[in-house]
């Protein structure tokens, strides 16, 4: 499946959505919209992955960027991830990083 | 313009000169990247290694080394993945190598290992068997937490990482003490199952800061096999697409059992260039199998 990535900014959250699958020719446009992201200077960044099918390590260097980029202040929020995507998560150990959560509804104060 | 001089057999020709240049260049990068993996494996009494690397493109990520350690009393094995592709993840994979390799092979203690030691002394018993300082501890801490922190300290803006297994082999003992850093999980089997998975003690190498390595043992039994790999081989794909996947791989290390670890390796490389067929290959493809002899591989041994 060919990948996308598109992103929506407001209300200081931006919120990224990937689909497809994050490999090492997809993670540039990712981390594109990372810096995007970092600039508008947002409190959150949202990772929609429902439709994300596989993640490459270059997929998971871009979240690490991202992580980075961010800085420690602001949350990253991975919704809908898939099992696949979540065992490579799991194995590497980013998810101590991050929040993974099953549905994301724009609520400020969720997770 | 000077440019529009030239005329366009002359500058086909040019670039030309520059890809031919270019590919010189890679070719240098592919020969001395081969020299930061093992020419030999080292050859252990009542064991086998067997080793097998198959880049995808001209330079690699993935890497394997094996080496003895402590008076040759002990061998290091270690398979490693540096993310990415390409250029970046074969230089960062000669530093992994190297640091990796470099600090199991200090012997020294250092002061941040003391507290390590120290915690053993004063821990309950119960806490004690999970961390035993065993000879190959420190080089194991040293080449996993130093290396994690060399590469955050020094590269972390470049966000690499390597998921990676390093074990300590007492040969004599049969016993492998090990750190797994966020690496596929090995198997030890025989011919009646697997035995034990050898799941992450810890995240990646590069990835957090100041990651304390958690330190497991497992002992092999006479023809028992560990097999290590690197996610190529799960994640190989067929020309329409489809992984070759790590339930695909466990089906076939031990149906039959092989008689020798080299003999595994060959098995599924086999079945894993039919799988991939016509298809390009996406990801270095890189196992390190370590087979404990049984008494009918050396008669002479009880």
């Amino acid at each position: 499946m060919a990948f996308t990535s598109t992103i929506d900014i407001a209300n200081n959250v931006a919120r990224i959505t990937l689909v497809g699958e994050l490999d090492a020719g997809a993670a540039p446009t990712f981390r594109d919209q990372v810096e995007q992201a970092a600039n508008a200077h947002v409190q959150r960044l949202v990772i929609i992955m429902t439709d994300l099918t596989y993640m490459a390590s270059a997929g998971l260097r871009a979240l690490i960027f991202a992580k980075q980029k961010m800085g420690a202040a602001v949350d990253i929020v991975l919704v809908g991830v898939q099992d696949s995507v979540r065992e490579t998560l799991e194995m590497t150990g980013f998810h101590q990083s991050v929040a993974i959560v099953d549905a994301y509804d724009g609520d400020e104060t969720q997770p | 313009m000077q440019e529009e001089q030239i005329s366009e057999p002359a500058a086909h020709a040019q670039r030309e000169e520059a890809l031919l240049k270019l590919e010189r260049d890679i070719q240098i990068g592919r020969r001395i990247q081969a020299s930061f993996l093992p020419t030999t494996l080292p050859e252990v009494p009542h064991w086998e290694l067997a080793a097998f690397f198959q880049p995808a493109r001209e330079v690699a990520g993935d890497f394997y080394d094996a080496f003895m350690l402590n008076q040759n009393r002990r061998v290091g094995i270690v398979i490693g993945d540096v993310c990415d592709k390409g250029v970046g993840a074969a230089l960062f994979m000669a530093l992994f190598r190297s640091l990796t390799r470099a600090f199991a092979q200090q012997h020294y203690s250092l002061r941040w290992m003391d507290a390590d030691e120290t915690d053993f002394l004063t821990s309950p018993v119960t806490d004690r068997r999970r961390g035993i300082p065993s000879t190959g501890t420190t080089a194991l801490k040293n080449a996993i937490g130093l290396t994690n922190n060399y590469i955050i300290n020094n590269h972390g803006d470049t966000n690499m990482f390597a998921t990676m297994f390093f074990g300590v082999l007492d040969p004599v003992a049969g016993v492998l003490t090990y750190i797994n850093g966020g690496h596929n999980p090995p198997w030890l089997f025989n011919a009646a199952g697997v035995k034990m998975r050898l799941m992450p003690t810890g995240p990646a190498v590069g990835m957090l800061p100041d990651v304390d390595f958690g330190i497991q043992q497992v002992t092999f039994e006479p023809g028992d096999i560990l097999l290590t790999f690197t996610d190529g081989v799960p994640e190989a794909r067929d020309p329409d697409g489809a992984f070759f996947t790590e339930a695909k791989l466990r089906m076939l290390i031990n149906d039959p059992m092989p008689a020798a670890a080299q003999e595994l390796l060959e098995r599924i490389h086999g079945r894993l260039t039919a799988h991939i067929g016509t298809a390009a290959q996406f990801d270095d493809i890189t196992m390190l199998a370590v087979r404990r002899l049984s008494a009918s591989d050396v008669p002479d041994v009880s």
